[in-house]
């Protein structure tokens, strides 16, 4: 008995003394920021299954007694929750990562904001964080690989440069496939705009969601809104970064060696200069894309202050941004200053500004598209033996072709375009009754071009031997009215909002050019009087009106079940009287599982919404007056000479088309979003189907009609696609975070109907096939010895290219062609990848697309013998000979049939690619360290763009367009740092 | 303000027609059938403008290579353009740029004529000017068809400039409907057209001579000699033969109306690409440092066959031939007909008239209807002595007892070292049953018949539903 209690007993304290070992509180002390390490005010942290808690202050900070083993719950909206178990005693600091699947996020919608969760069509957003991708270039290519249904395309690599975007698939031929860019309310371009001036980027995918910009939606709608001040919130940030750029792929050509040795095994007279030949004799070559290439440069400056009370808040920002590219005395510069001002002038009336500058200026290389001039194409191609200065010291002027010297090009060639762009715009906001809001916001925009030529006889053969200036001005003034009237109406389980209004605005458009020859390389184009020869000078001038009226209804029942209503009529002058009106209504409807009650306290599913929407929108892209007959006066092709005067002619240049109206875009759009394990997994799957029809196209008429083509509206074109987005939080631990994002886009593109029944339309548009098809001939290698029998009947030799006679009727004509690809991209997407430990973050952002191929231009050049300049040292190592066959080099043979590959596919390459396109590693001062010297944030990094790319492309840069004179893609080495106090 | 108040005002009302006025903009940079058109000088302008197509279609970048390439008179040097090395060698498809754009020039060219032809009954001009006019309009019109049928044979007819888009596509027409109106065409200008013009600022115009002078080229190479040699008739003894040679070409000698009959005009502007000519660049010596030092591209030019089938005394091997240049060496020769002394150094912008037809060629082609008629008088070697005289190289005489083919042979050779690089080999050789033979000979090519007959372009037939055919081996 007494060992029975003494166990008890023992056993006891034992349990007694493990509890009180157990329950041994202690303080655990930390801060908890946000993945931009800025502290988060306010998060409620509790020990799980209890009700203990307490919550951070100002500083981000909090304290509370918890034991070895409690699991402590940090919440915070628009925060991922995020749960930490106690596993040492101290100090726990914790990152929180955004929730970007909240629902109650405000987007920004056209003509007003709704919450995410309120939405009913496809909008996607991207905040000025995932801007941060591209640190060199235009705001544009910062939105490729992050948005699922966005394809965008870096195209031409100058600095300086858009990149293009086409949101769900090219739905049209001629009249532009280019959204619609709203920034702040007023139409534009992203070019115009600071990163860091960005509050968010908003994209209208779907019928519903455009459809309240009708007429100019049916390539989607990209909004852009700034920042605005906060009350109670004064912030300064200053960000600096710089870098370098090298150039990326460089060609492999011949050296001065291969190509004397290559030129005299020919057959080609070629009578070397004196100069050569001592080149030669020296053992020298010279290497024109290094002598036309730099290590470029960048640096861009930015500083913003926000500031604010209850009654006026401001955010001014200023950003300078200067690049020198990789091609020699290319650069680009932009300053943009922008101010918004909101005040609030009673409890009714609110008021506000938004004011912004930019101006820049973009020195461009020679883009000449005439073969051989222009900068890097004469690189390419100029011969290597000839030396980049002869023996006086003067540019070397004795080019195959009489090409330009490259190097006097990058060095004296001044082609200067810049710009000053202003928009302000005002607006009231009036509340006389509860819920019914009146707004009116005027805008007016002015951007002024001026293009600066000035081309110096030193330049070459090509050029006018007593120098030409050339100045362009143009100016393009652009007015807006916006009114509208909202209600919003609430009752016990709905809310009914209903927003009309009507627009209306102009925009005017005049240039001047005017040049002369004859004048001195110091005044240049700015003193044209000075010079010997003057003319000929143009000038141009067009306008456009367009007048709208627009209503919207949502209607949301239950947070279940949320209907939106969209119509909208734009009138515009560019379409026949009688046919100026458009109307584009659309539908949407979205149901709100996750609210339903069977899943409302699921443990698993925290959102799930499906969507369907379904509406009409509208394209008027095509140029002021498109619809009438012009008579075009003057110029060299109508005027003629009589008695050795000029006689100015005049005749008809276009047929009149009264009946041009109109392109239509309907589309129908399926959505389904889910958030997933308190949304640390969410995204979207999306499916759309968007038809074009009345197509503005300037349909080829019969050239004996003595007209080329008409804008008619005709045909049927088709884009169907799916997107896909996920975003996971793979890891999320107090102090290492990884999160991915994922996107993936497939569009298939297709004519359904031209006109008339005809399949086909000039051998390039193809019904039941994409608007980008490739429809050549089939090179098929070469003819090999064996086979010179064969080849005779195609007036071949062995060595020449072999094209497939697909009819079998021994004559290789139009009728052998077929189709061979397309050339955009059928998917697409990015995945960027985020690591947060501690105080450092990385992340890496991979770019993607497939299902499509390049034409490379620049293979038709070096990949077969031409007498124009150097070729590849692929083709000088494996041209075809009898004794070493090739079967993808053509025989250096003048008159080799085909042998360039123009006309077939031999100079078509896949052009799928996965490309790392930013790895950024960044380090955030710990605040501890900057509170002494009223700093409230610092970050440093550094970054790589660029970093890989893999694909079968050889040519300069896989995103950049098929051009024989490219501006060569860039590697970049970037560092910076922020600071905000 | 006042304006966006208004606006707001007539949106707000919500009748939109109302807004129809401020949806309404007028073109400020062209004209529009309701502002054109209304005066005698508005119609002068558009009978400019057809003027103005022959510039593209005879000195046009693409066009001024087409009556020489693939011809023993001329070859390209740059091979690697495979647009020229297809024409030389015979390789070319429909889909060649140059046919393109030849044939598109000359149907703009069309339109325009038609344009002035279709002149309503109210147009403010006197009947006496509507019908000069219509006969310039009818006089270049017929140069156009003529080019198209001599390059890609029967082609579609347009006589009006109304586009009705439901009946837009025209089948091709025969050779012969092409000819015929052709030389309607022509035969009207001949009638209406003046002898000469009396307003200086008129020269350049077509006349009355260079209708019949034309009308003897087409009826030639329609094979129809004696209505040929009827209308060459109109003019023998009109015309004369310069002395010197470069009078010909030399733009301080253009106009005069002597030697030649029907110049294309062109005027240095000072600005390559508006009325100047590109004949100095393209044809200027090789080698020399391009068009700025006075040469030319070097693209193309004489080939060292036609040089060296001259006799060394003729003195058209000096006058149209350049065997060096500023001491570069010009092998084979360059040719010397396009050299302006005054411009030759602008880049595309020189000041000569391309001679479109002239009395030595007359005097050929006279000499030549009369031997295709079996003439038996002594007027054809008068006539091709006249030429041979002047090139100082002996006569021809009824001596010479040449048979018909030989005389024709001869008479080829001559005009081949008269007209050389003057657009006309190509359609001399295919007049003569030459081509191939000399293709042959000279570049050892072998082609086919069908090759005497250009593709239409294949666009044009894409283009153009009611085309069904190309030309037999394309």
């Amino acid at each position: 008995m007494g060992d029975y209690n003494m166990k008890k007993i023992l056993l006891l304290i034992a349990a007694l003394f493990s509890v009180s070992l157990l329950f041994a509180q202690s303080s655990i002390k930390g801060t908890v920021t946000d993945a931009k390490h800025e502290p988060l005010v306010g998060v409620s942290v509790v020990i799980k299954g209890t009700s203990v808690g307490t919550s951070t202050d100002i500083n981000g900070s909090y304290q509370i007694k918890a034991k070895n083993g409690d699991v402590l719950v940090f919440q915070f909206l628009g925060m991922v929750d995020k749960e930490v178990q106690i596993q040492q005693q101290g100090n726990i600091n914790v990152v929180m990562l955004e929730n970007v699947n909240n629902l109650d996020d405000v987007v920004v919608i056209g003509y007003g904001e709704a919450k995410k969760s309120d939405l009913t069509g496809a909008v996607a957003t991207v905040k000025p964080e995932g801007l941060k991708n591209s640190k060199i270039g235009m705001v544009s290519g910062a939105l490729q690989g992050m948005v699922s249904g966005v394809q965008v395309t870096q195209g031409n690599m100058k600095p300086g440069a858009d990149a293009s975007i086409v949101i769900r698939g090219a739905g049209s031929i001629n009249a532009g496939t280019s959204p619609l860019y709203i920034i702040d309310g007023v139409p534009g371009s992203l070019q115009d705009v600071s990163q860091v001036d960005i509050q968010s980027i908003e994209i209208l995918k779907d019928a519903s969601s455009a459809s309240i910009y009708g007429s100019r939606g049916s390539n989607g709608v990209v909004l852009i809104t700034t920042k605005r001040g906060e009350a109670g919130k004064n912030k300064v940030t200053f960000n600096v970064q710089a870098g370098i750029q090298q150039m990326m792929n460089k060609q492999d050509l011949m050296n001065a060696q291969q190509y004397y040795d290559l030129v005299q095994k020919s057959a080609q007279d070629y009578t070397w200069t004196a100069e050569e030949l001592r080149l030669l004799s020296r053992g020298e070559s010279t290497d024109w894309q290094d002598a036309v290439t730099q290590l470029g440069d960048f640096q861009n400056y930015n500083l913003s202050v926000s500031s604010g009370n209850s009654g006026i808040t401001n955010y001014f920002g200023v950003d300078y941004y200067d690049q020198d590219g990789i091609v020699k005395n290319s650069s680009f510069d932009r300053i943009t200053i922008r101010d918004n001002v909101d005040s609030k002038i009673n409890d009714w009336v609110k008021t506000g500004m938004r004011f912004n500058v930019v101006e820049s200026k973009l020195r461009n290389i020679n883009e000449e598209s005439d073969s051989g001039y222009g900068t890097m194409f004469s690189a390419i191609s100029a011969q290597p033996t000839a030396p980049i200065y002869d023996s006086d010291g003067n540019y070397f002027d004795g080019f195959l072709n009489t090409k330009a010297n490259p190097v006097a090009i990058v060095d004296l060639l001044d082609k200067t375009i810049s710009r000053t762009k202003m928009v302000a715009s005002f607006y009231f906001e009036l509340e006389p009754i509860k819920n019914l809001v009146f707004k009116t916001e005027n805008s007016g925009e002015l951007v002024f071009n001026r293009d600066n030529e000035y081309e110096d006889p030193r330049m070459g053969q090509h050029y006018s031997q007593d120098g030409h200036a050339l100045t362009s001005n143009d100016k393009n003034r652009f007015w807006q009215s916006e009114n509208t009237l909202t209600y919003n109406l609430k009752g016990d389980s709905y809310k009914l909002s209903i927003m009309g209004g009507f627009s209306a605005s102009k925009n005017e458009y005049q240039s001047t050019t005017a040049q002369v020859k004859g004048i001195s390389s110091v005044l240049r184009y700015n003193n044209l009087n000075a010079a010997s020869s003057f003319g000929p000078d143009y000038s141009y001038a067009s306008a456009s009106t367009l007048a709208s009226t627009y209503l919207r209804a949502t209607y949301d029942y239950s947070d279940r079940y949320l209907a939106t209503l969209t119509f909208r009529a734009d009138g515009s002058s560019r379409f026949a009287p009688g046919h100026r009106w458009g109307f584009f209504p659309s539908m949407a409807f979205a149901w709100r599982i996750s609210e339903e009650d069977f899943l409302k306290n699921s443990s698993w599913v925290s959102n799930l919404k499906l969507r369907m929407s379904l509406g009409r929108l509208g394209n008027q892209n095509i140029g002021d007056y498109a619809y009438e007959a012009l008579v075009s006066e003057g110029g060299y092709y109508n005027n003629y000479v009589f008695n050795g005067n000029q006689a100015t002619g005049a005749v008809y240049s276009t047929i009149s088309n009264t009946n041009l109206t109109w392109e239509k875009a309907n589309q129908l759009d399926l959505g389904l979003d889910f958030g997933l394990f308190k949304n640390r997994v969410s995204g979207t799957i999306e499916g759309y189907y968007k038809r074009t029809t009345d197509l503005l196209w300037e349909v080829p008429l019969p050239y004996e009609s003595g007209y080329l083509n008409s804008y008619t509206n005709i045909g049927k074109l088709d884009n169907a696609g799916i997107e896909f987005t996920l975003n996971t939080i793979n890891l999320n631990k107090a102090d290492f975070q990884w999160t991915t994002s994922f996107n993936f886009t497939y569009n298939h593109n297709e004519i359904k109907e031209l006109y008339d029944g005809k399949q086909d339309v000039d051998k390039t548009l193809f019904v039941g096939h994409s608007l980008y098809e490739y429809y050549t001939l089939i090179s098929d290698g070469i003819w090999q010895s064996n086979e010179a029998s064969e080849a005779s009947i195609y007036n071949c030799q062995p060595g020449d290219r072999k094209v497939v006679d697909r009819t079998n009727d021994n004559v290789i004509n139009g009728d052998d062609r077929t189709f061979r690809g397309q050339s955009v991209p059928t998917w697409y997407g990015g995945i960027t990848n985020a690591f947060y430990l501690k105080n450092f973050d990385l992340k890496v952002l991979a770019t993607y697309a497939g299902g499509y191929k390049i034409n490379n231009s620049l293979l038709r050049y070096l990949n077969s013998y031409n007498t124009w300049g150097n070729m590849s040292e692929a083709y000088y190592d494996n041209y075809w000979t009898e004794d070493r066959p090739s079967n993808v080099y053509p025989a250096p043979r003048i008159g080799s049939p085909y042998s360039n590959g123009d006309g077939t596919d031999a100079n078509l390459q896949d052009g799928k690619y996965l490309r790392i396109k930013n790895v950024e590693l960044g380090y955030s001062v710990p605040n501890r360290l900057l509170n002494a010297i009223h700093i409230s944030g610092a970050r440093v990094f550094v970054s790589i763009q660029n970093l890989y790319t893999l694909t079968a492309f050889t040519g300069f840069d896989v995103e950049s367009s098929d051009d024989t004179n490219p501006y060569p893609g860039a590697r970049s080495y970037i560092g910076g740092f922020s600071i905000n106090f | 303000m006042k304006k966006s108040i208004l606006i707001l005002l007539c949106v707000s009302l919500m009748t939109l027609t109302s807004c129809e006025s401020f949806l309404n903009e007028v073109p400020k940079s062209s004209l529009t059938p309701e502002n054109s058109f209304l005066t005698a000088k508005d119609w002068n302008m558009t009978l400019t403008s057809c003027y103005a197509m022959l510039q593209e279609v005879f000195v046009g970048k693409y066009t001024i290579v087409l009556g020489s390439f693939g011809t023993d008179e001329v070859e390209p040097f740059d091979l690697s353009w495979a647009a020229y090395s297809e024409l030389k060698n015979y390789t070319y498809s429909a889909s060649h740029e140059f046919f393109r754009v030849h044939y598109i020039y000359c149907y703009e060219g069309i339109k325009r004529c038609n344009t002035v032809l279709d002149m309503p009954k109210e147009a403010p001009v006197t009947e006496d000017e509507r019908i000069i006019m219509q006969a310039q309009a009818r006089f270049i019109r017929s140069i156009f068809y003529f080019d198209l049928v001599r390059m890609y044979g029967g082609v579609p007819i347009w006589t009006s400039s109304t586009v009705d888009k439901t009946q837009i596509a025209k089948p091709r027409s025969s050779v012969d409907s092409v000819y015929n109106l052709a030389v309607n065409d022509m035969e009207y200008a001949a009638e209406n057209l003046p002898e000469s013009w009396s307003d200086s600022d008129d020269q350049g115009r077509a006349t009355k001579g260079a209708a019949y002078a034309i009308l003897g080229r087409i009826y030639l190479q329609w094979g129809k000699p004696q209505k040929a040699l009827d209308n060459l008739n109109e003019i023998i003894g009109k015309y004369h033969l310069y002395t010197n040679y470069a009078d010909i070409f030399d733009p301080a000698h253009k106009n005069e109306g002597y030697e030649n009959i029907f110049e294309i005009q062109f005027s240095h502007s000072g600005y390559w690409g508006l009325e100047g000519s590109i004949q100095s660049s393209y044809w200027g010596p090789r080698g020399v440092g391009g068009p700025t030092a006075g040469g030319g591209w070097g693209g193309f030019g004489p080939t060292q066959y036609l040089y060296d089938s001259y006799q060394n005394k003729d003195l058209r091997k000096e006058a149209f031939f350049y065997s060096e240049y500023n001491g570069v060496k010009q092998s084979p020769p360059s040719c010397k007909k396009y050299h302006d002394p005054n411009y030759c150094t602008e880049i595309e912008d020189d000041d000569l008239n391309y001679i479109y037809i002239r009395y030595a060629d007359v005097l050929l082609m006279k000499a030549e209807a009369l031997n295709d008629l079996d003439d038996t008088s002594n007027e054809k070697y008068d006539c091709i002595n006249q030429v041979r005289r002047r090139a100082g190289i002996g006569d021809i005489t009824a001596d010479d007892n040449l048979s018909k083919q030989e005389f024709a042979d001869t008479l080829l050779q001559e005009r081949l070292h008269e007209l050389c690089c003057e657009h006309h080999r190509r359609f001399d050789l295919i007049r003569f049953g030459k081509l191939i033979s000399q293709v042959k000979d000279v570049y050892d090519i072998t082609i086919g018949d069908n090759q005497l007959l250009y593709p239409i372009p294949q666009e044009a037939i894409d283009n153009n539903d009611a085309i069904t055919e190309n030309n037999p081996g394309y």
